[in-house]
Formats: structure tokens, C-alpha cells, sequence
């Protein structure tokens, strides 16, 4: 790599970091959160509104995608985060209390920052090699940079060999963001560390909600895991060295629904949280699916907490906005798109999902089972976690576990069903298996971290009672007399 | 690993890390193509090995943004006359993708010859 080509690809990691920190700065729920988390979101933000924006206002507007309206759309979160800024300076700061860190974290924050390099080093040295990047994502993105707008005429008139062309397009447009600004050349892949960056806010985002419902120690070992898989992090089919949508639908995804299931819900992380919702609707194909179950789970575990908070509704409502709107941008750019699913109806048929969907199961499982024990792709992980969830049960005794479980179960679901109605089962399981765990990887590590958080007390010879009552006994004798 | 394979390649631009990740010859052979059809023009696309091997999704990311339309696959052609004639009218060139080799240009006034070379020694 030379210096201005890795410039240039960090710049196209700013170009999303700073409105996002925009954004953090002006929703007081994610200014709130701690370090970590806070940088989390902020950039899942800048990614959601820049992307977002400029696919509205091409399709809407006729805005073309040039650097004036990136830098415009980029620019508008960045003022209304420094006037924030400077009309709160003066006031005490309301943001989490920041604990040092212990050595054995220090550790996992080594190893998670280690391999997040070598994934960025990945992306900065190598083109385009992921089936799904040459296929679907970059070559869009070079057709929508070319003609300036998401309505480009490979994709709105037939005849023009392309697949997938009402894929929603909100990735391939953060790559023309990052193109056009950075005015690189067609081969250079200064949109790659924007892929990269990906897998450490994966990291931070499950951390972050793990040390939430489970606490630190839980958190800091879920986290861990999570960074030595191989999968999400150096899979060229899915993971961050990839150009594949899958990694940064599963942080909009479960990010989102991270921030839904806070037990105290402010209207803002209700906004912040819609944001990224819509963002994963317009992420992936099946994110307009994911996104609104994740509102409709998070809605259910809001309402079963109804008698203690009723304002819930309002964060709800917020949160429902951005995703609303998300779907009927997703709705009115692909009325505009032909051949939507002639590609598909080659390789699939619905008269097989009944009864095929309990027929082909067993099937379907030993095919995806193959794929979680491949120690190339997941070491041991798929071994372990059964293990650890049937052995921390009692941790799962928790009412975030009802919408973690459905979160984790949704992308496995559509997968169940796709592969039902497939006419290449085998073939699509191995091409696309991995990459649905990866969608479901936040609750599903959310749901780890609680069993292990019960695991952890257990060795340390704390039943869930007895460490309520330690910790009761410990605010009693700091409470002064 | 990564890293240090990262250290080694200082000083490589991307125009470099191309001819290393996907050979000389075939970065050559698409630089060719480049030159001929400009980056709002047309070509048509034959697949010179089976779908799966994905030889055309490549080759059409990589010329991207010239606009492909796919002319078919090089193995179901029978009569190469009449798959010429059936060929869609406009575009000037045919570009042949071949999965682990390099794409081949071909004009379209030149491709029945360049068929009847190809497809007899098949």
C-alpha cells in the first residue's frame, strides 16, 4: 500500500466517523454511553444517515452523488454536534463514569485491537476478491458512482446483465460516498477499510450490550470469543476482509436492538436505535425483514415492563419513524427496478416450503451443522455454546432473553425457510449459512454473555441471590451512618 | 500474519496489488479491453466456462462501469452461426470471461472466425 492510497481509505472511515460523532453528540442516550460504546454508535450512526440521506435524495430528490452533496449531508450532523457541544460545555457532563480497566482486560482489548488491525491491514492491501463483493455490492456501486444516482439505468432498464438489481443499495452508496470524495480511481479500493471497520464495532457494540445485561467480567469473555472467530473477521465470504453486506447488517440489526432492550428507554436511543433499524432494512434483502422484527421484539419486552414504565411508547414511536420511513424509500426504489425476482425464480420454488419445511429440516441441519464444525470457520465456538448456555441456564432466567432468542432465531428462520424453497439446498447452505450466524451473531452472543455471567458467579462460589444479597450488604456498609 | 504481510507490501499501489492478487497476464488482457470499450460504452459478455465458477460476475465488476449484456455461455453454443445472428444488435465488442485465465476481446465482425478456431478444436 502507499501512503496516499491507506490516506485515502482512512479518510473514507472518517467521512462516516465524524457525523456519526455529530449524531452521538446531539442524542443525549448515545452521548450517555460509555467510550466504547459511544464510538460503537456514532459510527454505525455516520454510516446509517450518510448513506442513508444520499440514497433518499437521489431517489426522491435527483441529488447526484457527488462530493458536494456528500460533504453537505456528511456536514449537517457535524454543525448541529458543535453547537451541541458548545452550548453544553459549560454544564456537568452526564456521560457513564469511565473504570480503569484490569489487566486481564487490558488483555482482551490487546488481542480485539490486534485483530482489527490485521483486518484493516487486509483491506488495504488486497482488491476486491469476495464472490458477493465482484457480483452484487462494488459492481453497483461503480454503476450508481458512474451515473451519479441509485436509479442508474443498469439497474431501471432490462436487458443489462446484472444480478440482484433491487438489492437495496445502502452499502454500495457509502462506497460512492467514500469514491467520490476521496475522487479515487476505479481500481482503487479506498472503500474497503470502511468494510474493515466494521468488525471492531461489531466488537464494541457486543460488548457493550453484554456488560449491560451481564456485566464486565461476562462481557469481556463473550467479546473475546467473539474476536477469535475466524469467521466474521477473515471469512472472504462474509466476513470484514469482504466487501458482503452481512457483517454490517448484523451490527445495525443488533445494535438497534441493543439499545432497545435498555431498561430505562429514552426517546433518543429510541431515535438512535430507529436509525440504525433503518439502516439494516436498507443494508440486505432480508434487513427489511429483520429490521421491523427486531422493533416488533423489542416492542413486546417494552410492553412487558408496561406497569413500571408507560412512557415507553414515546422512544417506541421514535424509533419507528426512521424505519418506517426507511421501507418506503426500500418500497419506491424498487417499484422503479424490472426483473426483480426472475433471478430467484430460477432457483427457487415456493410449492416446496409445505410440508418440505419439516421434511427437508433434518437435512438442512446436518448440511448447516457441517458448516458450524468447521474449525477453519469457528474453531470450537459451536461446540462450546451449547455447553455453556445448557450450564448458565440460570442466567437466561432474564426478560431480555425472550427477545434475544427470537433476534438470534429471525435470520436463522428466513435462512430455514429459503433453503426450504430452494432447488440447490446443499449449494445455497454452503454458500450462505455462515453469513446468516454472522446476521444472528449479536443476540446470540448477548444470550452467551448472560449464561456465562451465571457461570462466572458460580465459580466464584455466588449463587444469583447471594450475590444480590453481597451486593446489598456492600452498599450498606458504604452508606455512611 | 496479516500484519506482517501488510509491512511487506509498503509501497505497493493498487494498481500493483492487482497484477499480484490476479496475474499479470489477466490484468493485461482486461487493460486491453478497457482501452477499447470507454467507460460509458457497451459489450457483450459470453461465459467461457460453467455459472458457477462465477467467470462473468468477475470480469463484469472488474470492466465495470461499462455496461455488459449477456450473450451466453460458450459450451451451449451449437451452431455458431445461428448463435452469432441471435446475438443482440448493438454492441461492437465481445469480450469471452473464462474462469482462472484471461478474458478474451474479440470484435464482433471477427467472431464467427474466431468461433469456428475456437469451436474446432473443441
Amino acid at each position: 500500500m502507499v501512503a496516499a492510497e491507506a490516506l485515502a481509505g482512512l479518510a473514507g472511515v472518517a467521512l462516516f466517523a465524524v457525523p456519526g460523532a455529530g449524531l452521538a453528540e446531539i442524542l443525549p442516550a448515545v452521548r450517555a454511553l460509555r467510550p466504547g460504546r459511544h464510538l460503537a454508535y456514532a459510527w454505525l450512526l455516520g454510516v446509517a444517515w450518510t448513506a442513508g440521506m444520499l440514497y433518499a435524495l437521489s431517489h426522491l430528490l435527483a441529488v447526484p452523488l457527488r462530493p458536494p452533496a456528500i460533504l453537505a449531508v456528511a456536514g449537517a450532523p457535524v454543525a448541529a454536534g458543535v453547537v451541541s457541544w458548545l452550548r453544553r460545555r459549560h454544564l456537568r457532563s452526564l456521560a457513564a463514569p469511565v473504570h480503569a480497566l484490569r489487566l486481564w482486560e487490558w488483555a482482551v482489548v490487546a488481542v480485539c485491537a490486534v485483530i482489527s488491525l490485521a483486518v484493516l491491514c487486509e483491506a488495504l492491501t488486497q482488491p476486491v476478491l469476495d464472490w458477493d463483493g465482484w457480483m452484487t455490492w462494488a459492481a453497483q456501486a461503480r454503476y450508481v458512482r458512474h451515473e451519479g444516482t441509485v436509479d442508474a439505468s443498469v439497474l431501471t432498464r432490462k436487458g443489462w446483465y446484472i444480478t440482484h438489481p433491487w438489492y437495496p443499495l445502502l452499502l454500495p452508496v457509502a462506497q460512492v460516498a467514500v469514491l467520490e470524495t476521496t475522487r479515487a480511481d476505479w481500481d482503487d479500493p479506498a472503500f474497503r477499510p470502511l468494510y474493515a471497520a466494521f468488525f471492531p464495532v461489531w466488537l464494541l457494540v457486543v460488548y457493550g450490550g453484554a456488560r449491560e445485561l451481564a456485566g464486565r467480567a461476562a462481557a469481556g469473555w463473550t467479546t473475546l470469543a467473539a474476536a477469535l472467530l475466524p469467521c466474521p473477521a477473515f471469512e472472504l465470504s462474509g466476513g470484514a476482509i469482504s466487501a458482503y453486506s452481512d457483517l454490517p447488517l448484523a451490527c445495525f440489526y443488533g445494535g438497534g436492538l441493543a439499545l432497545l432492550l435498555a431498561p430505562r428507554l429514552r426517546p433518543s436511543a429510541g431515535l438512535a436505535a430507529g436509525i440504525l433499524l433503518a439502516a439494516a432494512a436498507l443494508a440486505k434483502a432480508e434487513g427489511a425483514a429483520l429490521a421491523p422484527a427486531a422493533f416488533v421484539f423489542a416492542g413486546l419486552y417494552s410492553f412487558s415492563r408496561w406497569r413500571r414504565c408507560r412512557r415507553h411508547w414515546r422512544p417506541l414511536a421514535l424509533a419507528a419513524l426512521p424505519l418506517v420511513l426507511a421501507l418506503v424509500l426500500l418500497f419506491s426504489w424498487r417499484a422503479g427496478i424490472p426483473e426483480r425476482f426472475e433471478s430467484y425464480e430460477k432457483i427457487v420454488s415456493w410449492s416446496l416450503l409445505w410440508p418440505g419445511l419439516l421434511t427437508r429440516a433434518p437435512r438442512i441441519a446436518a448440511r448447516a451443522g457441517v458448516e458450524m464444525k468447521s474449525f477453519t470457520e469457528w474453531g470450537i465456538f459451536w461446540w462450546t455454546v451449547p455447553l455453556v448456555l445448557a450450564a448458565g441456564w440460570r442466567g437466561l432466567r432474564r426478560r431480555a432473553t425472550l427477545p434475544l432468542l427470537l433476534a438470534a432465531a429471525a435470520p436463522l428462520g428466513i435462512a430455514w425457510i429459503s433453503y426450504t424453497i430452494s432447488l440447490t439446498p446443499e449449494f445455497i447452505i454452503r454458500t450462505s449459512w455462515n453469513r446468516f450466524l454472522v446476521q444472528a451473531s449479536v443476540p446470540l452472543l448477548l444470550l452467551l454473555s448472560l449464561a456465562l455471567a451465571s457461570l462466572l458467579r458460580g465459580a466464584a462460589g455466588l449463587s444469583p441471590a447471594r450475590a444480590r444479597l453481597a451486593r446489598s450488604r456492600l452498599r450498606g456498609r458504604s452508606t455512611p451512618a | 500474519m496479516r500484519i506482517v504481510q501488510a509491512a511487506s507490501r509498503l509501497g505497493e499501489d493498487s494498481r500493483q496489488a492487482r497484477r499480484r492478487a490476479l496475474g499479470a497476464a489477466w490484468v493485461d488482457a482486461e487493460e486491453e479491453i478497457r482501452r477499447a470499450v470507454p467507460p460509458d460504452g457497451e459489450y457483450l459478455l459470453v461465459d467461457g466456462g460453467a455459472e458457477r465458477q462465477g467467470a462473468t460476475l468477475f470480469l463484469r465488476y472488474q470492466l465495470a462501469p461499462r455496461r455488459a449484456r449477456f450473450a451466453g455461455r460458450l459450451s451451449e453454443v451449437v451452431e455458431s452461426p445461428r448463435w452469432v445472428a441471435s446475438l443482440p444488435a448493438g454492441p461492437r465488442w465481445v469480450v469471452v470471461a473464462y474462469p482462472g485465465r484471461p478474458p478474451v476481446l474479440v470484435d464482433r465482425s471477427a467472431l464467427p472466425r474466431w468461433l469456428k478456431g475456437k469451436l474446432g478444436r473443441r
